[in-house]
């Protein structure tokens, strides 16, 4: 049950290059901005999409190659949609019996098969009702059971929890985690949310322009990304610049130094807006970071209230309500930010 | 939702209303003139007449039976236009709505030049097997079917890509073949719009003329449909004449009254 | 048949028309000419076609529009209240339905005749060579309800044949289709008709004793506005040049 897939799709927009082994129960979580080539991925796993060069094999069986595209519903690839695209005129039931009848399993046994997946996802009493008197939460719910009661050899999920609101979304992610967990096969989940990407995989692809930029682990990606995409998802500031002895200069002239006084050559430096000090004049004493900026935008973040500030970089700052009254900031403010350079993370770029 | 839409963005202004008005009017007086000229104290009498009975009769079957073969060529037809590509689709999609534009005699002609005993089609039939077309209940099926199997493919072709091709995706990653999708997947969900297609294929069926007259002729029982029956009762009792107008006309509300919006959407689409 | 809630509904549908004046029998043109309205039956196509050429000739301010149509249609226009100046049936069954709606000024006068002959196609597939063979053959006439077909019923029925038509067509028009495109073996249509057909089909001439006479008959129509010109469209059909055209077409006198 492994996943050995190099390919090149080539768009007019956008080319899309993918490089990925996965191994059998593994969750790999694919994220990056919209056209990052998240959708063509999926699509060219599943067969939707023919790939313009390499490989996609499963368990050893070539499904895309130079000769060789094995049509969709030959591939045994479930497939989780955003908007779960429930057959509408089909019962909740007979959307998940669905697979099994394709495949020739007799009717009952489908059925069967079907109120099982249903229960086990939680939805079993709205077995008989049509996608339009589903809420969201359930529509998908079901939309996984029936991809999950194909038998797939292989899940792919395109933003499972996108189309729901905060705590719908939290209460599928758990739930889904024990699924995929329980699922033999690899699993493929495109995420926008770093909480999805955090909560269910085990490693995450980062996509940029149609490239693979990173892969890690949630933790590590966490800590230390390489795209502005995913340093706003999990909510860090993160510049790139010329390393030499710690200190990091960016292309605007603007240094930062950082707790890593080896580091020489192309970095990136990451710091949590929490971390950085707001002043309405030059602060006093000797901190090593201090940039003069214009405030651009203020608004609530969580308990905080996040700023962001337009210096040689822009930045995002976290104040508590308190001390926002305190130093009278709006939009247009001229402010001095400072951070610790123990508080800044720099690695090789 | 017209009452509060008035409410919300003001009246109707006049420069609308009126063209609208007279554009109705338009349609609605020559049909309101059957009604108010038609032999009400007779009409019982000249639609039991036998040639009136047979008239009718022709058409319901002949209708009947050309809906059904628009509706089992038409499909797959359809399909094949809403869902593959391939060179000179284009072409292939003019040429499904040529008899839309095209006059039903000129239909009529190019039937007899292929289907005709000398047709080029027709010939070869003849000879081998002995089959004529022409003059035969069979000719003003096919007469019908040319003219009203656009109104059906258009419709269902519609109604196909309205549903979308994405519905089609998710079967298929759940295992389901092509035909197997389109037959429990794209057809359902396109059901409104074939029922659309085919009442309308219908309703032009059962009012096509031209075609048939010029290619199928005109004898009692055999090819006199309504509308053949309606032009030459014109000629020596118009009474009659609008008597089965009358007939088709009521015919055509009740189908038209009975293709609820939601049916019709499927071709705004 | 003709009632007055008739009249006043024709009158109500007419409206938008009259809007437009192309429309209207009494109008000019757009060069000014004066515009003569005749309707005649389809069998006159050809000669009222060089009858309009010459009598535009003699009257360069006239426009003369022939309307072609089978004889019932056109009297049921007149009757309707179609604008027309002159109306010429190819029998007298139709005009008198305008006589008798008091619609023509005069009574119709008979200006010419025509009789009836089988056609073929060229090579005669069906070897057609008397009404008797038409019984074995595919062969098609008018529908009864037109001039064409009453007389074509008429000579069947003289001629004792148990022959059975495989259609009745329209108008003669569609019977000489039929015909030339080798769809029937036969059919049985006007002399005038056969005449204009020419090379198209061939020609078995019908006995004299079972064949029909359609008489055509000519009146100036009780509302036109141009009833000398009128007359004097009636008087050119019945000069001896008008008489010399239909003769030359096949028509007999009157």
């Amino acid at each position: 049950m492994s996943l050995d897939a190099h390919f090149v799709v080539r768009r007019p927009a956008h080319t899309t290059t993918v490089d990925l082994d996965a191994g059998p129960g593994e969750i790999v979580g694919l994220i990056g901005p919209n056209g990052a080539g998240k959708s063509t991925t999926l699509r060219a796993l599943a067969g939707l999409l023919a790939v313009d060069s390499g490989e996609i094999a499963l368990d050893g069986r070539l499904l895309s190659g130079s000769d060789v595209h094995v049509p969709t519903h030959e591939r045994g690839v479930g497939f989780v949609f955003q908007d779960h695209l429930l057959f509408p005129h089909l019962t909740a039931l007979d959307n998940v019996a669905f697979g099994g009848r394709s495949r020739g399993t007799p009717r009952a046994e489908s059925r069967s098969r079907a109120a099982e997946w249903l229960t086990r996802l939680g939805v079993g009493g709205l077995a008989n009702r049509k996608p339009r008197e589903l809420s969201g939460g359930q529509a998908q719910r079901v939309a996984i059971a029936r991809a999950l009661a194909s038998e797939p050899r292989m899940l792919l999920l395109d933003e499972p929890t996108a189309s729901l609101d905060a705590s719908g979304a939290m209460t599928l992610r758990t739930q889904l985690r024990e699924h995929l967990r329980a699922f033999a096969g690899v699993s493929i989940v495109v995420t926008h949310t770093a909480l999805d990407a955090m909560v269910m995989t085990d490693r995450i692809i980062v996509l940029d322009a149609g490239d693979i930029v990173q892969i890690g682990t949630p933790t590590q990606v966490a800590a230390r990304p390489r795209t502005q995409h995913v340093a706003a998802l999990v909510g860090l500031n993160l510049v790139r610049g010329a390393a030499r002895a710690g200190a990091i200069t960016l292309p605007s002239g603007m240094t930062i130094v950082s707790s890593n006084g080896q580091l020489t050559g192309p970095a990136f430096a990451t710091f949590s807006p929490a971390t950085v000090s707001l002043y309405t004049s030059r602060p006093q004493g000797s901190p090593r970071n201090v940039w003069e900026g214009r405030v651009t935008s203020v608004a609530p973040h969580g308990d905080a209230v996040r700023v962001q500030v337009e210096s040689q970089a822009r930045l995002l700052v976290d104040i508590t309500p308190a001390a926002l009254a305190a130093l009278g900031l709006r939009s247009g403010s001229l402010v001095w930010a400072t951070v610790k350079a123990t508080e800044v993370t720099a690695y090789p770029a | 939702m017209s009452s509060s839409a008035v409410r919300t963005r003001g009246r109707a202004p006049l420069g609308l209303t009126l063209p609208a008005a007279t554009a109705l009017a338009f349609l609605v007086i020559p049909v309101a003139a059957v009604l108010i000229r038609a032999p009400w104290g007779t009409l019982v009498d000249d639609l039991s007449a036998p040639e009136a009975r047979d008239a009718l009769r022709l058409s319901l079957v002949t209708t009947v039976t050309s809906t059904v073969v628009c509706v089992a060529f038409g499909i797959p037809l359809a399909w094949l236009l809403a869902r593959t590509s391939f060179r000179g689709r284009s072409l292939v999609r003019a040429m499904v709505t040529l008899p839309l534009v095209l006059p039903p005699v000129v239909g009529g002609v190019a039937l007899l030049l292929a289907f005709g005993r000398n047709g080029i089609l027709g010939k070869p039939l003849d000879d081998a097997f002995g089959i004529s077309l022409p003059f035969t209940t069979a000719a003003v099926v096919m007469a019908q079917v040319f003219v009203a199997l656009p109104f059906l493919v258009i419709s269902v072709e519609g109604a196909f890509r309205a549903s979308g091709e994405r519905y089609d995706e998710a079967a298929a990653t759940l295992g389901a073949s092509r035909w197997s999708t389109f037959r429990r997947v794209t057809l359902p969900l396109a059901f409104p719009g074939v029922v659309a297609g085919a009442v309308l294929c219908w309703a032009r069926a059962l009012g096509e003329f031209g075609a048939t007259i010029t290619f199928a002729g005109n004898f009692p029982g055999t090819t006199r449909t309504m509308p053949t029956q309606v032009y030459l009762a014109l000629q020596d009792d118009p009474d009659s004449a609008i008597a089965l107008s009358l007939v088709l006309i009521v015919v055509s509300v009740v189908v038209l009254a009975l293709l609820r919006e939601r049916w019709l959407s499927g071709l705004s689409t | 048949m003709v009632n007055p809630t008739h009249r006043r509904l024709a009158a109500a549908v007419a409206v938008p028309f009259l809007l437009a004046p192309t429309l209207s029998g009494c109008a000019s043109d757009s060069h000014g000419r004066t515009k003569l309205t005749v309707l005649a039956a389809a069998s006159l196509t050809e000669t009222f076609g060089q009858l309009e050429q010459s009598f535009e000739k003699d009257h360069p301010a006239v426009d003369v529009v022939v309307s072609f149509g089978s004889s019932s249609a056109l009297a049921e226009q007149v009757n309707q209240g179609s604008p027309a100046d002159v109306i010429a049936t190819a029998d007298d069954k139709s005009i008198g339905l305008v006589a008798d709606d008091g619609n023509l000024s005069g009574d119709p006068t008979g200006f010419a005749a025509n009789t009836l002959v089988v056609v073929t196609p060229p090579d005669n597939p069906a070897d057609i060579s008397s009404l008797d063979d038409l019984a074995a053959a595919d062969f098609v006439v008018c529908d009864p309800s037109v001039p064409c077909g009453s007389a074509a019923q008429t000579i069947l029925d003289n001629a004792g044949t148990a022959a059975t038509p495989k259609s009745l067509e329209a108008d003669v028009k569609a019977v000489l289709t039929k015909v030339s495109l080798g769809e029937a073996d036969a059919g049985i249509v006007y002399v005038t008709d056969a005449e204009a057909a020419g090379d198209e089909v061939m020609t078995v001439d019908i006995p004299a004793d079972v064949n029909a006479v359609n008489a055509y008959f000519i009146a100036v129509v009780k509302d036109s506005g141009h009833a000398d010109l009128s007359d004097e469209w009636v008087s050119l059909v019945m000069s001896p040049a008008g008489q010399g055209v239909l003769a030359e077409a096949g028509f007999g006198a009157p």
